[in-house]
């Protein structure tokens, strides 16, 4: 299980061991990583976009979790082929 | 003496004055009533005593004069000794004497001195304590040695002291689930159950050498140490392998392997002890499972033959006192080892000319240059 949490807004990944009472923790046990403010993360899966649009993925917290959330999101152009690149520079058509 | 009347008898004279002729009658009640001529028996006394004028004693009035005379000139005859007046002789040599006086009882010798007896003088200074006598004898005044390793009085010396190996003393838990165990040092504990959680404690966690290994199995454990171990970076404890920890002043020091094998020691060329510890290492897989790190390894930076200056050994050299462990030491290929952070400053790695050359990786397999400095992570060196 991955864990975060959010500081001033900002989502920050749980670290892989953890300060507590004059101790490192490695590999801390979810009742660790919730007692000093993380949350688990739940994966979800990209919904389908429709044409010329594409999701970016962001995490929204929650009472108990952070969930991973998508926006939808023009997609950007396509990177031109190498081939198109070649035949625009010799001057022939795309 | 007056004559008295012929054939007169007394009886028991008392007072009575007798005269030659008298007839004395005795009541003796031992031997009856005896009766004898007085002027015979003054005669035979007479004669029994001699006569008085015939005494050699100045004293001739009495007999009982010349006797105590010459008792107290010590009898004999001839002239009467008289007593020495003179003090008596000093003590001496035992010798008869020539004087012919006799010395009285009261005498006193003169007090013998010191050197008639043999003695010493009254005012020779008797030695009442040892700094009185002269030490010619070179006897040991104060301790050759004070303080051993700035211990004093009654030194208990550790291998610390005189820079000996300190024994190891090895402890074996096979507690399953979650262990807890203050580590103690020159202490090597084995936790070989199925852990869920170690937490180790130390009492001085700073100083002192403190080591353990423990399984991580198929879901990695909690580890929990104090917090004033400085740790290598990028410690992740993974499952399905086998970690070594050692503690050295607070400086934390990793070893991880497979846990179906045991670590590649690394062989001291200096000491001639080429010895290598390969128990438990199945045999044709020896590098196959040190770590997903090897899989990935970019051999592109090997470092030129040409360039390898100092054949002979691998050496790692211009490191601090932390590290120094690393020092003069031959790692073969498959070694890991730890640098402590910012602790290292370069590392040379050469080898000689008939074997692979051997190159040093960090633990994501990027190979580590020559003459670099390198971190606290894991390195892995591997031979080309």
């Amino acid at each position: 299980m991955l864990y975060g949490k959010f500081e001033s807004n900002t989502f920050v990944p749980a670290p892989y061991y953890l300060h507590i009472r004059n101790t490192y923790v490695f590999n801390p046990t979810d009742e660790q990583y919730m007692c000093e403010g993380y949350k688990p993360l739940v994966n979800t899966a990209m919904p389908e976009p429709p044409e010329g649009y594409t999701y970016e993925s962001h995490w929204e917290e929650q009472e108990d979790s952070i969930i991973q959330a998508w926006t939808l999101v023009e997609a950007p152009p396509e990177e031109p082929t190498s081939e198109e690149i070649l035949s625009i520079l010799l001057g022939g058509t795309s | 003496m007056a004559e008295n009347d012929a054939n007169r008898i007394i009886n028991q004279p008392s007072d009575l004055e007798l005269l030659p002729g008298d007839v004395v009658m005795v009541d003796s009640s031992t031997e009856g009533t005896r009766q004898f001529d007085l002027g015979t028996a003054l005669t035979d006394l007479k004669g029994d005593i001699g006569d008085l004028s015939d005494l050699e004693t100045e004293d001739k009035s009495s007999l009982v004069g010349a006797i105590n005379e010459a008792a107290q000139s010590g009898g004999g005859g001839g002239t009467s000794p008289s007593p020495y007046t003179s003090n008596p002789s000093s003590l001496g040599t035992a010798s008869a004497g020539l004087s012919s006086k006799y010395s009285r009882g009261d005498h006193v010798h003169p007090m013998p001195s010191a050197s008639d007896v043999g003695a010493l003088p009254s005012n020779t200074v008797i030695p009442s304590k040892t700094s009185d006598l002269t030490n010619d004898s070179g006897f040991i005044t104060s301790a050759p040695v004070t303080s051993v390793n700035g211990n004093t009085g009654a030194v208990t010396l550790n291998a610390d002291d005189v820079g000996a190996e300190t024994a190891i003393t090895e402890v074996t838990i096979a507690t399953d689930g979650a262990v807890t165990q203050a580590l103690a040092q020159n202490t090597w504990y084995h936790f070989t159950g199925d852990l869920t959680s170690l937490t180790v404690t130390a009492s001085a966690p700073t100083a002192g050498r403190y080591q353990f290994d423990f399984i991580s199995g198929s879901t990695a454990p909690t580890l929990t140490i104090p917090d004033s171990w400085t740790i290598p970076n990028q410690f992740i404890i993974e499952p399905n392998a086998r970690y070594k920890i050692v503690v050295e002043d607070g400086f934390m020091y990793l070893n991880k392997w497979s846990d179906n094998h045991s670590p590649f020691t690394y062989v001291d060329m200096n000491s001639g002890a080429y010895t290598l510890n390969t128990s438990g290492v199945t045999a044709g897989n020896v590098y196959s499972n040190i770590g997903t790190e090897i899989v990935s390894l970019n051999f592109s930076a090997v470092k030129p033959k040409s360039q390898i200056s100092n054949n002979g050994r691998l050496k790692v050299c211009d490191i601090s006192a932390d590290t120094k462990a690393l020092i003069g030491k031959t790692y073969i290929s498959g070694s890991m080892f730890v640098g402590a952070t910012g602790k290292v400053t370069e590392v040379i790695f050469n080898t000689w000319d008939a074997q692979p050359i051997i190159e040093i990786h960090n633990s994501t397999g990027g190979a580590i240059a020559a003459n670099t400095s390198i971190d606290g992570t894991i390195y892995i060196l591997r031979t080309i």
